[in-house]
C-alpha cells in the first residue's frame, strides 16, 4: 500500500494520472447534441426571411446562417434558439413580439459529462460594473447619426457578435491540416459507443487558448465607439484607434500580423479579464503610469526591456502634437526633403524643358565629335568608363538591397493601403517581410562599412603618394580631391547650371567625371544609410535601446527612419530612375553601371570636362570652334 | 579613261524628303516624350510632397477598413455590395452588423437582371405592408422573380423558366435541384456507377458555388469525388449528401424562376416600359396623387389586379405553378405542398395565430459528426 502511495506521489506519475482522468472525463461524455432542436431553421435558413421597414429605416433580418449550426462554428452552435429567445412568443406563426435577449439569462446547457447544468453570463455583467465600461456608461452612449442598437437590445452587442471557434495561431497549420484524420480516429469509437462530439469539445477548448478576436478585428470593435466623432466629443476621447493604427503595432496589425500588440495587450493587465478594463487613472489599471512599464514588459511583449520603455508614446498623434519634439523633427524632415529633393527635381524638369523648346548648347555637338575620336582610339573606350568594375558591382548590390528594403519596409508606412497587404502576403506574411527587411538592412550596413573602408584605403594611398615636386597630400586634401567630394566649385557650377537652364546665361558649365547632382546623390546615400542603419538597429533591438536611451527614442527613431526612407525613395524612385532609364539621353537604359559606358549624348551634355580631360590625356585635339 | 559623272542636279529627292520627315517626326516625338515626362515627374513629386505635409497636419483618421464594420441595420446595408457590408475582407472573421448578432457570412445575392429592383423603384426586400406575411414573401424574392406573382399571364399553370441572376438569360433548373433528383434516383440503399457518382459530385460542387461556396455542399462534393461507387462507404456518403442537400434548399440557387414569353425568354420587366420608368423616377416625387397613379400605371401595364397568393402555389392540386415542369424533384414538391404548410398559410392569411405543427417542430435527425473515417 505504501509502495503504491509512494508511486502515486511521484510527480510525473501523478500528472499522468490526472491527464488520464481528464481525458476519461472528456471522452466518456454525452451523445452529440441535436442541432437546431426546435427546427427553427426550417424557415430561418432562408436568406430572404427579412424585411425593410421604410418608416424607421431599419432592416430586420430574421435569417440565421445555418452553417453556424450545421458546421458547429462556435460555442453557441449547440444552443437551442429558445435558450436565448423566449419560447412562448415563438410558438405561433408569425411570432409575437418577444422580449429582448438578455445575455445574463440563466439557461440549461449539457456539459461534457452529459449533465444538464445552469449557465449564465451574469458574472460578466458583474465584472463590467467594476470596469470603465459600466452599464450606465454603455447606456448613455450617443453616436453620430443616431443609436446603433435598438433600445431593448443587449449592450453586449457593442462588442460581441455570435462567437466563433478559432484555432490558436500556434496550432493553426498543424491541427488545421490533420484534424479530419485525427478526429476520424476518435470517431471510430466515440461516434457510436461513447457518443461525444469530440471535434466540438476539442475546438471549444482550443479556441480559448487565444483571444476570441484577431488583432485587427479587435481594433474594429473598439473603433465602433472610440472612432465615432460624436461619442468622442461627448466623452472627450482622443481618436485612440486611429493613433494606434498609425503606430508600429497598429500598422503591423493592418498588415495581418497576429502577434503584434492589440488594444487588450496594453489595456488589460496580464492575466486579467477584459471585462475588468479600467480607466488609466485607476491605480490598478494596466495603463496607469505606475503599471504601464510592466504592461510593456510582459513575457509575451518586451520582457527584457527597461522600465523606461514606457516613455514611448504608443498613441502618438503627430498632427495633434504641435510643439513637441516629434512634431518638430517630422517638420524638419519635410523641410529637408523639400530642400534636397526640390532643387534636384527642378533641374530635371528644366532639363526636360530645354528638350521641349529645342534648346541645345552648341558645344554639345563638338564634344560628341571629340567622344567619337576618343572612342576610335585604342585606349579611348576604356578611358571614358566612369565606373570601375568594383563600383558597378557595389552599385548593383546597393540597388538590390535598396529595392528589397523598400518593398519590405514601405508596406508598413502605407499599411492602410490595399497594395501594402498584398505585398506583405506575397512575401509570406509579416514575419517573413520583417525578417527580410532586417537582414537586408544588415547586408546594407555591411556593404556600407566595406565601402567606407575602401574609401579610407584610397585616401590613405593618396596621402602616401609623392607628387612630381616631392610633395604629399594632406588628409583633408586627399578627401577633398576625391572624385565624388563636393567642393565649392561644384556649388558654383550647380548655380551656373541653374542659371543656364532658366535662360539667364548662355554658357552651360562643364562637369568632370561626376556632375554636381550625382555628387549630391552620393552624399545622400552615405547620409541616408547612416541614419537608416542607426535608427533601424534601434527599432530592431528595442530592449537594448530602452536600456540605453529610454522609450522616447522609439518615436524619434521611427520618425527619422520613415521620413528618411521616404526621402530616399522619392529621390531614387523619381530622380535616379529618370536619370538612368527615362531621360531621353539614356532611354531605354543607361549602360554606365553595367559595362561602364555612359551614352555619348549624356557625356556630351553633362560630363564635357571629363571628356576633354580624357582627350588631352590621349593627345586628341579639342579646340572648340568659335560660336557666337 | 572613265567618263566624268554628270553633276547631281540640285533639288529635293524623295529619299531626302523622307529623311527630313523622319527626322522631324523623331524630333516631335522626343519633345512630346519630354513633355510627358515633365507632367509625370511634376505630378509624382507634387503628390509625394503633398502626402508628407498632409500626413503631418491633417487630423488623424481611422482607416477605412477598420471603420468598415456595418454598424447599422439600415437601407445602406441593404443596397451595399457584399464585400462592403461584410466589413474588412482581410480579417478572417469579419463581425456581423452590430444590431444583428448572428453570423452573416452570406446573404441575399444581388439580382442583376431584375428590372423592378435595378431601376431604383423597389428594393430587394420589397414587401413591407402585411405584417403577417411580409417576411415570408421576401423570402421568396431570392428565388422567384416579382413578375411570377405580380404580372398578368394567360396560362395556368404559368409558363415558367429559370434565368441566370447575373446575365438574365434563360437557364436550366438549379443544379441543387438536379442534384437532389439524381440523389433520389439512386434509390435506397443507393446504387450507382462511377459516371453517376462523378456527375453528382460535379452537380454538388456547382451547387456549392451557386450558394456562395456553401461548405457543406463542397464537402459532400469532395467526398463523392474521393470514393468509388462500388465501395462500402458510398451509400453512407450518398445519404449524407441527401441530408446536406435537403438542408441547403433555401433559395440560394444562382438562378431564379420567372415567367416565360413566347420565345422562351424570361420576362424580367413589363415590356416597353423603360421610358415610363425614367419618367416616373423623374416626375414621380413632385407629382400629385392622380398624376402619380397615371405614371405608375404606365410603368406596370401588365400588373395583376391582385397578386398571386401563397395558397395559389402551395397546394396539392390546381396550383398555378407546375413545379415538376420547373425541375423540382417529387420530394421537394411534396415538402412545398404539404397540407401543414397550406394550413399554416391559410391561417396566417386570415390573420389567425398558427401554432407550430409537428412537422415544423420535429427536429431534423442529428447529423453525425462531419468528420467520418476517411474512405480507404
Amino acid at each position: 500500500m505504501t509502495h503504491v502511495a509512494t508511486r502515486l506521489c511521484q510527480p510525473i506519475r501523478l500528472f499522468t494520472l490526472c491527464l488520464c482522468a481528464g481525458l476519461a472525463w472528456l471522452l466518456c461524455g454525452p451523445p452529440a447534441v441535436a442541432q437546431d432542436r426546435e427546427n427553427c431553421l426550417y424557415c430561418h435558413r432562408f436568406p430572404g426571411l427579412s424585411r425593410f421597414d421604410p418608416g424607421s429605416g431599419r432592416l430586420r433580418l430574421f435569417y440565421v446562417d445555418p452553417a453556424y449550426i450545421h458546421e458547429a462554428q462556435g460555442p453557441h452552435a449547440q444552443l437551442a434558439c429558445t435558450d436565448c429567445h423566449a419560447r412562448e412568443p415563438l410558438e405561433v406563426v408569425p411570432h409575437r413580439p418577444s422580449p429582448p435577449v438578455d445575455c445574463t439569462r440563466t439557461c440549461h446547457i449539457t456539459d461534457l459529462s452529459g449533465n444538464s447544468r445552469r449557465f449564465s453570463h451574469e458574472n460578466v455583467a458583474r465584472m463590467l460594473e467594476q470596469s470603465v465600461h459600466t452599464d450606465a456608461v454603455l447606456h448613455g452612449l450617443r453616436f453620430t447619426g443616431g443609436p446603433l442598437l435598438a433600445d431593448n437590445q443587449s449592450r453586449c452587442l457593442y462588442c460581441h457578435d455570435e462567437p466563433l471557434f478559432r484555432m490558436p495561431l500556434a496550432l493553426e497549420s498543424p491541427v488545421g491540416a490533420l484534424q479530419d484524420r485525427a478526429f476520424a480516429r476518435c470517431n471510430v469509437c466515440h461516434a457510436t459507443q461513447l457518443p461525444l462530439d469530440v471535434e466540438f469539445a476539442t475546438r471549444h477548448v482550443l479556441s480559448r487558448l487565444d483571444p476570441a478576436r484577431r488583432t485587427l478585428e479587435l481594433a474594429q470593435v473598439c473603433a465602433v465607439c472610440h472612432s465615432d466623432p460624436a461619442l468622442r466629443q461627448t466623452h472627450e476621447l482622443p481618436n485612440s484607434v486611429a493613433s494606434y493604427l498609425r503606430s508600429f503595432h497598429g500598422r503591423a496589425a493592418l498588415l495581418g500580423d497576429e502577434t503584434t500588440a492589440d488594444c487588450l495587450s496594453c489595456h488589460v493587465a496580464n492575466g486579467a479579464n477584459v471585462h475588468l478594463m479600467l480607466a488609466s487613472a485607476h491605480p490598478d489599471s494596466a495603463i496607469h503610469p505606475e503599471n504601464v512599464a510592466n504592461s510593456c514588459r510582459s513575457l509575451t511583449c518586451h520582457p527584457g526591456a527597461d522600465r523606461a520603455i514606457a516613455g514611448t508614446s504608443v498613441h502618438l498623434d503627430l498632427p495633434g502634437a504641435v510643439g513637441s519634439l516629434e512634431f518638430a523633427l517630422a517638420a524638419a524632415f519635410i523641410l529637408l526633403t523639400a530642400v534636397s529633393f526640390g532643387p534636384s527635381a527642378a533641374i530635371v524638369l528644366l532639363e526636360l524643358a530645354q528638350l521641349v523648346i529645342g534648346r541645345r548648347h552648341p558645344r554639345a555637338e563638338h564634344v560628341e565629335k571629340v567622344i567619337e575620336q576618343i572612342v576610335s582610339h585604342p585606349e579611348g573606350r576604356a578611358r571614358l568608363r566612369r565606373f570601375t568594375i568594383t563600383e558597378r558591382v557595389q552599385h548593383w548590390v546597393l540597388a538590390a538591397l535598396f529595392t528589397l528594403l523598400a518593398l519590405t519596409g514601405f508596406p508598413l508606412k502605407f499599411a492602410d493601403q490595399g497594395w501594402a497587404r498584398m505585398l506583405v502576403d506575397a512575401f509570406g506574411g509579416m514575419y517573413m517581410t520583417r525578417t527580410l527587411h532586417h537582414y537586408a538592412g544588415v547586408a546594407l550596413i555591411v556593404g556600407f562599412a566595406v565601402h567606407v573602408l575602401d574609401i579610407f584605403r584610397v585616401v590613405l594611398r593618396r596621402t602616401r603618394r609623392v607628387g612630381p615636386a616631392g610633395e604629399r597630400l594632406g588628409l583633408y586634401q586627399a578627401i577633398a580631391t576625391l572624385p565624388v567630394s563636393i567642393t565649392l566649385t561644384d556649388l558654383r557650377r550647380a548655380g551656373a547650371q541653374l542659371k543656364y537652364l532658366v535662360g539667364l546665361s548662355n554658357d552651360r558649365p562643364r562637369f568632370g567625371r561626376f556632375t554636381a547632382t550625382e555628387k549630391f546623390e552620393y552624399f545622400g546615400v552615405m547620409w541616408g544609410t547612416t541614419l537608416l542603419g542607426i535608427t533601424g538597429l534601434m527599432l530592431w533591438f528595442e530592449q537594448a535601446t530602452s536600456h540605453l536611451m529610454g522609450g522616447w527614442a522609439f518615436n524619434i527613431a521611427t520618425i527619422i527612419h520613415t521620413y528618411e526612407s521616404f526621402l530616399a525613395l522619392i529621390h531614387v524612385g523619381i530622380l535616379h530612375i529618370y536619370n538612368v532609364i527615362l531621360a531621353p539621353t539614356v532611354f531605354p537604359l543607361s549602360l554606365a553601371t553595367l559595362n561602364g559606358e555612359t551614352p555619348k549624348s549624356k557625356l556630351a551634355e553633362e560630363n564635357a570636362e571629363f571628356v576633354i580631360d580624357v582627350a588631352h590625356s590621349l593627345g586628341i585635339p579639342t579646340e572648340e570652334p568659335q560660336h557666337g | 579613261m572613265a567618263e566624268p559623272r554628270p553633276a547631281r542636279r540640285p533639288g529635293w529627292r524623295p529619299r531626302d524628303l523622307l529623311r527630313l520627315a523622319g527626322s522631324a517626326s523623331y524630333d516631335l516625338l522626343r519633345r512630346a516624350y519630354a513633355f510627358a515626362l515633365i507632367v509625370l515627374i511634376f505630378w509624382v513629386s507634387f503628390a509625394a510632397m503633398k502626402y508628407l505635409v498632409v500626413s503631418l497636419v491633417a487630423p488623424l483618421e481611422t482607416p477605412a477598413q477598420v471603420r468598415a464594420i456595418p454598424s447599422r441595420m439600415d437601407e445602406e446595408l441593404l443596397h451595399g455590395r457584399r464585400p462592403d457590408w461584410l466589413g474588412l475582407r482581410s480579417v478572417e472573421n469579419p463581425r456581423a452588423p452590430l444590431a444583428y448578432y448572428h453570423r452573416l457570412t452570406s446573404w441575399l445575392p444581388p439580382d442583376n437582371a431584375n428590372t423592378c429592383t435595378r431601376s431604383g423603384c423597389h428594393g430587394p426586400l420589397p414587401h413591407a405592408n402585411r405584417i403577417e406575411v411580409r417576411a415570408f414573401l421576401n423570402m421568396h424574392a431570392a428565388s422567384i422573380h416579382c413578375g411570377v406573382c405580380h404580372m398578368e399571364h394567360e396560362r395556368t399553370p404559368l409558363s415558367l423558366t429559370w434565368y441566370d441572376r447575373e446575365s438574365g438569360r434563360a437557364s436550366e433548373a438549379p443544379v441543387l435541384l438536379r442534384a437532389l433528383s439524381l440523389l433520389q434516383e439512386l434509390g435506397d440503399p443507393p446504387r450507382a456507377d462511377d459516371d453517376a457518382r462523378a456527375r453528382l459530385s460535379d452537380l454538388l460542387r456547382r451547387a456549392a458555388r451557386a450558394a456562395d461556396n456553401d461548405a457543406a455542399l463542397e464537402r459532400s462534393a469532395a467526398h463523392l469525388a474521393a470514393v468509388r461507387a462500388a465501395t462500402p462507404s458510398f451509400p453512407r456518403i450518398v445519404r449524407e449528401a441527401r441530408d446536406v442537400v435537403n438542408t441547403s434548399l433555401r433559395g440560394a440557387y444562382g438562378v431564379k424562376l420567372a415567367l416565360k414569353d413566347a420565345a422562351g425568354r424570361p420576362v424580367l420587366a413589363h415590356p416597353g416600359t423603360a421610358a415610363a420608368i425614367e419618367r416616373y423616377l423623374r416626375e414621380g416625387p413632385r407629382a400629385t396623387p392622380e398624376q402619380r397613379e397615371a405614371l405608375l400605371a404606365a410603368v406596370h401595364p401588365f400588373r395583376r389586379p391582385a397578386a398571386i397568393v401563397c395558397t395559389d402555389c402551395h397546394r396539392k392540386t390546381g396550383g398555378v405553378l407546375d413545379l415538376a415542369a420547373a425541375g423540382y424533384p417529387p420530394s421537394r414538391i411534396q415538402q412545398l405542398q404539404t397540407p401543414a404548410i397550406f394550413q399554416m398559410i391559410e391561417h396566417i392569411g386570415r390573420g389567425a395565430d398558427f401554432h407550430m405543427p409537428q412537422i415544423v417542430t420535429t427536429p431534423v435527425e442529428p447529423r453525425a459528426p462531419h468528420t467520418q473515417p476517411a474512405p480507404r
